[in-house]
């Protein structure tokens, strides 16, 4: 199953992006962005535990509904990125207060990350939007589009 | 609380149908009323306050059928408090919330504020300068000065600048912009009145402003950004109205300086801040909107003070930000030319911004809140808001176009008052980034840039062969319209020698 891909935005960055569960939606989405932030990243040996670089703290964060929660876990993300000059891979997700997979109810996560420095990033993005988003199971498979201001 | 609720659905009569019917929009649905201005009549669809305008020629109608600009105006006509119309230039395109090229006036102080209304990229916008030389006069010397601007002026992609400004400094610029700039030697007074809103929005408060905006911006303050962000050497090739280029100090072959970017990640990261404040405040408003990017909340709301209070901090931030590249470019023109070399500031205009600007309406005077998102102002002539020396014809309207295609200086009229002294921002896409990478390969729009004498200085490629020309409206057909509809008059036309873009 594909983790993301790219579709037509006429000025941003639009992405369609899959999960067989929605932590794992989640996680990819993650990776999406740190995939267009740094191509490259993977090449790099993330830093060791006590360095500066790496996210030791897990992020917390509770939204009004599931499609906002996306949105402020990769807005954490994505400024987290740009202050500290990494990009980040999701190593650990917890979603919470999520009855039946409701998609209105205010969910909380827990995360936590593996972060790789870079010296230089391949795109700006400005931030996370909620243009078109509406996570969703369709066919067994958690989606949604996703677009990037870029 | 309950009162703001029941203040704003007593002042709106708010009876919004949950369940809006999209109508698929063609081009019968708008009217025609003049050769450059449709409208979408309030019946269209039942949510709407106001009609929706578009001004845009008939050639150019098909572009705003291929996105989803129409749609997003039509939404932006259903903010609580707006005023008249909600306005589309001919840049029009596909945004979030607003159309990029939109406008919407609300009613002060008891309409909405629109985060969504203003964008992420806060202030984004343009500043130009001018030097005295015409282009044979330096020829010789532009590839050099294309050097030296690139090595001053990063794009702030990689570490940054490698000065990191501390919280304190950071909160100095948010709340003084410009002025304290210029005071600590950067700059000259003059470049303080040559500015929209003198570089200053008096209202900001740093407080409002979150830390992690202001870590974003601690080492991005004269950076340049990526995207359709750049800085031009150009030339004058065309004078259309002799008296005011004079005025404007412009003059046939003479090279200019145009420098396009906003408020980096310190405004993007403000903007996002502010939608997850307001988004869950809609229901303490009784606000239901059809997009959630339309983001919005009353003025006076205590939600509403904020943003307007930090949109105008981070307002400061981009003018801040162009200065000083103003700053480091003029370093990088002394060190190819000489000392003696100087450019002065024309005029610096924002084009995605809120702001607070007196009307008459309906033969009312009344002060409305005007979101321009991809818009710029244009004050007409005796316009107390505009520098004095251009006050005798009129503000200076800056109109960049594509990567290495012609930009613009129009003046502002007073027939654009019918859309709250607004005219286009550039070219307006027409092309995904993606589509454009796919059609031509950065290699390939170097060349072609280069075989027409272009200098061309970018360390992606890919972001060269995302901004590729035909990504673009034709940016002359676009001025023509706002021309031609009398929102503004040519007064020069300027084409790039050397293009320096961020990424």
């Amino acid at each position: 199953m594909k983790k993301y891909e790219v579709l037509e935005h006429p000025a941003e960055l639009r992405l369609m992006i899959y999960g067989k569960t929605i932590e794992e939606l989640f996680i990819n989405a993650a990776e999406a962005m740190a995939n267009i932030l740094s191509s490259k990243f993977k090449e790099v040996q993330p830093p060791k535990v006590d360095s500066q670089y790496l996210e030791v703290e897990p992020l917390k964060i509770e939204s009004v509904d599931l499609n906002s929660l996306l949105v402020d876990f990769l807005s954490e993300i994505l400024a987290k990125s740009q202050i500290n000059k990494c990009v980040y891979l999701v190593s650990k997700i917890k979603i919470t207060q999520l009855p039946n997979y409701s998609i209105t109810k205010s969910p909380s996560l827990e995360a936590e990350f593996i972060g790789y420095p870079v010296e230089h990033f391949d795109e700006d993005i400005k931030a996370v939007t909620y243009e078109d988003l509406n996570i969703q199971k369709i066919n067994g498979i958690w989606q949604t589009i996703l677009v990037f201001d870029i | 609380m309950v009162i703001w609720k029941s203040v704003f659905r007593r002042c709106f009569g708010i009876a919004i149908i949950f369940d809006i019917i999209k109508t698929m929009l063609t081009k019968k649905d708008l009217i025609k009323i003049t050769d450059y201005l449709w409208e979408i009549p309030k019946s269209f669809r039942a949510d709407m306050r106001v009609p929706a305008r578009i001004y845009v020629s008939e050639k150019m109608l098909a572009d705003v059928f291929r996105d989803k600009s129409l749609e997003q105006l039509i939404n932006t006509a259903t903010l609580p408090g707006i005023v008249k119309y909600a306005i589309a230039m001919p840049d029009a395109h596909e945004g979030y919330g607003f159309c990029i090229g939109g406008v919407a006036a609300t009613k002060f102080p008891d309409g909405v504020i629109s985060p969504g209304g203003v964008g992420y990229d806060q202030n984004c916008g343009v500043r130009l300068l001018i030097s005295h030389y015409t282009e044979k006069e330096i020829k010789s010397h532009l590839e050099k000065l294309a050097t030296e601007i690139q090595k001053e002026v990063p794009s702030g992609l990689g570490r940054g600048r490698q000065i990191k400004l501390s919280i304190a400094e950071i909160d100095k610029i948010l709340e003084s912009g410009i002025p304290c700039l210029v005071n600590r030697g950067y700059g000259e007074k003059e470049d303080i009145e040559n500015c929209e809103h003198q570089g200053r929005m008096e209202m900001a408060d740093p407080s409002c402003v979150s830390e992690m905006a202001k870590n974003r911006g601690r080492d991005q303050v004269g950076t340049l950004g990526s995207g359709n962000h750049f800085l031009e050497i150009q030339k004058v090739t065309e004078i259309f109205d002799e008296e005011i280029a004079k005025a404007f100090g412009l003059f046939k072959d003479q090279v200019v300086v145009m420098i396009h970017t906003g408020s980096r990640g310190l405004g993007h990261q403000n903007c996002t801040d502010y939608l997850r404040i307001v988004i869950p405040a809609y229901p303490k408003y009784g606000i239901k909107l059809p997009d959630k990017e339309l983001a919005c909340v009353p003025f006076n709301s205590p939600e509403g003070q904020r943003f307007f209070k930090a949109m105008s901090a981070a307002c400061n931030f981009a003018w801040a930000n162009r200065h000083m590249i103003m700053h480091y470019v003029r370093q990088a023109w002394k060190s190819v030319l000489g000392e003696k070399a100087n450019l002065k500031l024309l005029y610096d205009v924002a084009h995605n911004i809120a702001k607070i600007e007196e009307y008459e309406v309906d033969g009312e005077k009344m002060k409305l809140i005007v979101h321009r998102k991809g818009a710029t102002r244009a004050f007409p002539a005796g316009h107390p808001e505009i520098p004095e020396k251009y006050r005798g014809v009129g503000q200076p309207v800056i109109i960049p176009g594509s990567m290495g295609t012609a930009s613009y200086v129009l003046v502002g009229t007073e027939k654009s008052k019918e859309v709250w002294y607004t005219v286009c921002h550039g070219a307006g896409r027409t092309m995904s980034r993606h589509a454009a990478t796919r059609a031509l390969s950065g290699q390939e729009v170097v060349r072609n840039l280069e075989s027409r004498g272009i200098i061309v200085k970018c360390y992606s490629m890919k972001g060269i062969a995302e901004e590729a020309p035909m990504a673009y409206k034709n940016i002359s057909e676009v001025v023509e319209v706002v021309h031609n509809a009398g929102l503004s008059r040519r007064v020069a036309r300027l084409i790039p020698l050397a293009v320096i873009k961020g990424e």
